[in-house]
């Protein structure tokens, strides 16, 4: 019997879709939206006094970083927050619950890309938004651009975004698979969310931790959705480019697992319901 | 004609961890106790191009389960599995691109988004042309009647409108085949009667096989021709429909119509006739013809009585279906 192909040079176009009907959704109910991006500077205001006392009562910087400089990077992290990928493990964990994801297997996708692409398009318009108001925030609160901005700085941001992003997904699908063989992964969600949370400097930033803490973040896949983070730390210049080898890196060994674990979840996939 | 499913000794067994509530913790989680579930159970049949198969059996049977192994869902155990000449498991993605499905419980489509999106959507997921996409689309929207809320919203659709929707997208790229799991699920009268006259009107028109799956007896009677019955796994009867009220009918109901001129009800005194009602001006009687034959009850009827009319009914689909589960 004759039957159609998948053609390679569709997926582009098949992902692409994916990622502007979810765009399209988040932008069809602005309303969650606006509530969530409009608590990013009440949470930033908070940091900012914080900090602006301890370093006051200090009265140096410590390893380079101010209170100007803690409170931007924590500012970063919460904008950030919408371009990674924790939403992801909550989703496919109640579509293997609930078993709806009986009807995605069986569509002409990879399923995981497919996730991947809708939560890209959720995050996206979060994460211009949240950036457009945050921005003009920290430069009339928090005193304007760190001195140790260099142009340079931005396209190595840029470059640690996108790295952390992906970085982020393949951690969060991976910590997911167990849930094929034990339903319920949410003790792993937990680990490695507070330690993203910990490491990529969500309250305290990288430097202000002990060195032991610094190594471990930059040399385990915790830290490094969040090396962005990090863009007005004095040395910055000279490493973000190793940072985002060890992005990289870690992009690598995390999508092999995914890639060797779910499809032995696959076969041993057991749909509710059924 | 082609056969476009063909299943040879499906088997699949489901195994999983049991607690033991005697052991701790640590030995739970490092030494299981193991429980097996067959759920498929050594079945063969096929299905030609354009067949109308309805695919039923009680909770548990391994209907869904079979379903899951024909789209690529689930692997089986063992058994030999060919879906439009593909292997699900191994071609999974061509197959998908092949095929329509549709879960009566689980939606497919976008939520919170008009219905046009997720037509928009599929066109990709489906790679299909712009031209052939808005010829398909614009047919399916005649036919299954969405025009009247295609610009709304998903989650604003009756379950009735959300369903026919739902078939609608499965059929946007012409799967020869489509696989429906109670398809009318919840449905009132008149919302699964439009469903059914879709599905029978996308058979005709497009000559699409149908494989459904349903607890509802109206769903089987009116779209599907040939019926497979299994329970606990294993096929306890295949045959055209028609057959499967025939092979099970061993009831049937007598309604007469006494008039007005009689003085006393009937007296019927057979084995195997219960009376439902039985009144000087009417009666109900129901007659297992495996111990009584209509000719016989006809006879004690017309003899001593006058009648004004008399009508002999098979028992509703529904109740034979439920006679089978019960039996096997």
């Amino acid at each position: 019997m004759k039957t159609n192909k998948s053609n390679p040079a569709n997926a582009i176009a098949k992902y692409l879709k994916v990622y502007l009907v979810s765009v399209k959704e988040v932008l069809f109910y602005p309303q969650k939206m606006q509530a969530t991006v409009l608590l990013i500077p009440i949470r930033v205001l908070v940091f900012l006094f914080i900090y602006d006392y301890a370093f006051k009562y200090i009265g140096r910087p410590i390893n380079g970083i101010n209170a100007q400089i803690a409170v931007w990077g924590i500012a970063i992290y919460q904008v950030l927050l919408f371009a990674q990928f924790r939403g992801i493990f909550r989703t496919i964990s109640e579509e293997i619950k609930n078993g709806s994801l009986e009807t995605q297997l069986n569509k002409p996708y990879e399923y995981l890309f497919y996730k991947f692409w809708e939560h890209l398009g959720k995050g996206s318009p979060n994460f211009l938004v949240s950036l457009a108001v945050v921005l003009p925030f920290l430069l009339l609160f928090v005193g304007g651009v760190p001195d140790t901005f260099r142009l340079t700085n931005l396209i190595g941001f840029l470059f640690l975004v996108l790295g952390g992003t992906l970085v982020s997904a393949a951690l969060y699908i991976l910590i997911i698979m167990p849930a094929f063989w034990i339903e319920d992964a949410q003790p792993l969600f937990w680990i490695t969310d507070k330690l993203i949370l910990v490491l990529g400097g969500a309250f305290v930033p990288l430097a202000l931790l002990p060195q032991s803490f610094q190594t471990f973040a930059n040399l385990t896949p915790f830290g490094a959705p969040m090396f962005a983070t990090q863009m007005f730390y004095p040395t910055f210049a000279e490493r973000w480019g190793l940072l985002f080898l060890l992005q990289l890196f870690w992009i690598a060994i995390l999508s092999l697992a995914i890639l060797v674990v779910f499809s032995k979840a696959k076969l041993k996939m057991s749909i509710n319901g059924g | 004609m082609d056969k476009v499913v063909e299943i040879e000794n499906l088997t699949k067994i489901f195994t999983f961890s049991v607690k033991n509530p005697d052991k701790g913790f640590l030995a739970n989680l490092f030494s299981p106790q193991t429980k097996s579930i067959i759920a498929v159970d050594d079945i063969s049949f096929s299905i030609e191009e354009g067949e109308t198969l309805a695919f039923i059996g009680p909770n548990g049977a391994g209907k869904s389960t079979t379903i899951k192994i024909l789209t690529g869902i689930l692997y089986p155990t063992s058994g030999h599995v060919r879906v439009l000449g593909l292997n699900p498991q191994k071609n999974r993605k061509q197959l998908a691109l092949n095929i329509g499905t549709v879960f009566g419980q689980r939606s497919q489509l976008l939520f919170n988004l008009p219905l046009t999106e997720s037509f928009e959507l599929f066109s990709k997921v489906y790679e299909l042309d712009r031209e052939t996409y808005k010829v398909q689309r614009d047919k399916l929207i005649e036919l299954f009647d969405l025009n009247e809320f295609i610009t709304q919203p998903v989650r604003k659709l009756s379950l009735g409108q959300r369903m026919r929707a739902e078939v609608a997208v499965a059929l946007l790229h012409q799967p020869p085949i489509i696989f429906l799991d109670e398809p009318t699920i919840g449905l009132d009268v008149v919302a699964k009667r439009k469903l059914r006259e879709n599905l029978k009107a996308i058979n005709q028109e497009f000559k699409t096989t149908i494989f459904l799956t349903s607890h509802d007896a109206g769903d089987i009677e009116s779209i599907c021709d040939r019926t497979i019955v299994v329970n606990h796994g294993k096929i306890i009867f295949d045959g055209s429909t028609s057959n499967l009220r025939r092979e099970y009918l061993d009831k049937k109901v007598i309604r007469i119509d006494l008039g007005d001129d009689n003085d006393e009800a009937l007296d019927l005194k057979r084995d195997g006739i219960k009376a439902q009602r039985n009144n000087k001006h009417e009666a109900i009687f129901e007659v297992d013809t495996k111990q009584t034959s209509i000719d016989d009850v006809l006879k004690d009827v017309i003899s001593g009585k006058s009648i004004e009319d008399i009508t002999i009914e098979d028992p509703p689909l529904e109740e034979i279906i439920g006679r089978i589960y019960e039996n096997k």
